[in-house]
């Protein structure tokens, strides 16, 4: 049977999900309800989230046995709180310096081999003996085009005279390469968005979702359309006799 | 002077679109339309390479996806899902799910609980399957994972401690692990920390948007396939025939593009139309 807690559930879902798509509509009281409240409940439930995972792998087993670099990284951890303490701000700072170095430490090494290394090994591709001819062509639109948009970000040779002319014209190839990539990510964001909107109107589609969608929808979307026209009466100028 | 239509037409309110698209994405939950799709060769090689590992291999089905990503990956990470256990009942597959977000403890949840798979439900629990729960810490949580997997979650989502489950017997750190299965709705820090390091073998199931920034690493070898978006989710469940939300969502997402690109069509017809008049 339905507890309340479902029932209030339910009503969350549509009324939050409606509450910021009236958004498309325009700025309005639904929408800044709704973003508020989901920033704030996304920081709640993320904090407690970080504090039940804590207790259950941290806090928990050094009930058995302390881990004194587990103990060492908690202590460091609570350093962060010192930034609403004026007097002992700077302690903030030290939080924040192994933070932030820890972290490109840990990242920098590894991305030269992944993101420069393997990349440019990847780009030395056979232009032609791959097999089929669909092999050959992709390794050459590949490698064409790297080398064209890396000659686009040339600027210290101009484009005229014997060799700069040349590179002018790669340079061009470059900038249809980028262009191209541009309107492909483009039209990637278009379908990422449109992907969490239809799922999202799924969700609304349920069929326990359903009669409150209609009702709900109807009565934010009377009021978008009512203040609007309020508003266009009001600033509409008054017509007098000649 | 009175203004052309294409002049009128370059000053609709957007906000008629928008109408217009909630109308064309409703309309097929309204009404049953269904429009045809190909299954791209992504998906192809994604679903291939899973099918090639070999019999009783452990697969780790991270998660790294968000409460406002799941309602895009939803359909790859049901369609995963499901073909693991059909993997982990056929051909003796181990499963250990890990969530990266803190979304990442309860979205697995709900969809173990769907599939009659939550430890409420089946005492199969924790032979061939778990979940973990939520991994704490970003990169610095997966290094050490990859080095040793009780030393950052020594018990399961439930609080079982991870000895006590025998699917995790004589698996201690990532080279343990045969493959890992990604999904993702924000990039990943396992190509730098357990591929790079390790040589794990990465598959994905990125959100839309990530995919053009994905495919160099598919090209570089660094994954060994990718599931993008919606569209990769759905065509997995046809080819799996595990038909599900994807399938359902699918008609919507190609009926939306079509009305997008007539969009686009129009406005720039309008455009060239206006300039010729001299409008602009």
């Amino acid at each position: 049977m339905a507890t309340i807690w479902d029932d209030l559930t339910l009503f969350l879902t549509v009324w939050g999900t409606l509450c910021v798509y009236s958004y498309t509509f325009k700025d309005n009281p639904f929408w800044k309800w709704g973003t508020n409240t989901l920033v704030g409940g996304y920081i709640a439930y993320s904090a407690i989230s970080n504090i039940d995972y804590m207790a259950k792998n941290v806090i928990n087993p050094m009930m058995t046995k302390v881990n004194w670099v587990h103990v060492a990284a908690i202590l460091v951890g609570f350093l962060w709180y010192f930034r609403f303490w004026k007097k002992y701000y700077y302690l903030y700072r030290y939080a924040l310096a192994i933070s932030v170095g820890s972290g490109i430490g840990i990242t920098l090494a590894k991305s030269v081999s992944s993101n420069i290394i393997k990349q440019v090994a990847s780009t030395m591709l056979p232009l032609y003996g791959t097999g089929t001819l669909r092999g050959d062509f992709d390794n050459i639109v590949i490698v064409v085009s790297v080398l064209s948009v890396m000659t686009y970000f040339i600027f210290t040779i101009a484009h005229e005279g014997p060799v700069g002319k040349p590179i002018g014209w790669i340079s061009k190839v470059g900038r249809w390469v980028l262009v191209i990539t541009f309107g492909i990510d483009f039209g990637n964001v278009i379908a990422a968005r449109m992907s969490l909107f239809i799922g999202t109107v799924k969700t609304l589609m349920l069929p326990q979702h359903q009669t409150l969608f209609a009702i709900i929808g109807t009565v934010i979307m009377i009021y978008l359309v009512g203040t609007e026209l309020a508003k266009r009466r009001k600033v509409a100028p008054e017509i007098t006799a000649p | 002077m009175a203004e052309s239509i294409w002049t009128k037409m370059s000053k609709i309110d957007a906000r008629w679109l928008f109408l217009f698209l909630w109308i064309v994405v409703l309309a097929p939950f309204i009404v049953s339309i269904s429009l045809p799709m190909k299954i791209s060769a992504l998906t192809n090689q994604w679903y291939n390479y899973l099918n090639d590992m070999p019999d009783g291999s452990v697969v780790l089905w991270s998660w790294d996806v968000s409460f406002a990503g799941w309602s895009e990956m939803e359909a790859s990470g049901v369609a995963v899902t499901k073909l693991l256990r059909k993997l982990m009942e056929e051909r003796d597959f181990r499963i250990i799910m890990i969530g990266h977000r803190s979304e990442c403890g309860p979205l697995p949840e709900i969809v173990l609980k769907d599939l009659g798979m939550h430890p409420d439900q089946t005492a199969e629990y924790g032979k061939k399957y778990c979940h973990l729960g939520y991994m704490a810490g970003g990169s610095v949580a997966m290094i050490n994972f990859a080095k040793d997997i009780r030393s950052v979650m020594p018990v399961d989502w439930w609080g079982t401690p991870l000895d006590d489950l025998p699917v995790m017997d004589g698996i201690n750190t990532i080279q343990d692990i045969d493959l890992c299965i990604y999904i993702e709705s924000g990039g990943t820090a396992a190509i730098t920390q357990w591929v790079i390091p390790y040589g794990t073998k990465l598959m994905l199931c990125s959100v839309q948007g990530n995919v053009p920034g994905q495919m160099p690493n598919l090209q570089a070898g660094l994954i060994k396939g990718m599931l993008g978006g919606l569209r990769g989710g759905a065509e997995l469940e046809k080819l799996t025939g595990f038909l599900g939300v994807g399938n359902i969502n699918i008609t919507a997402f190609s009926s939306a593009h079509l009305v997008i690109m007539a969009f686009i069509v129009l406005a720039n017809i309008t455009f060239f139309i206006r300039r010729a008049r001299r409008e602009i």
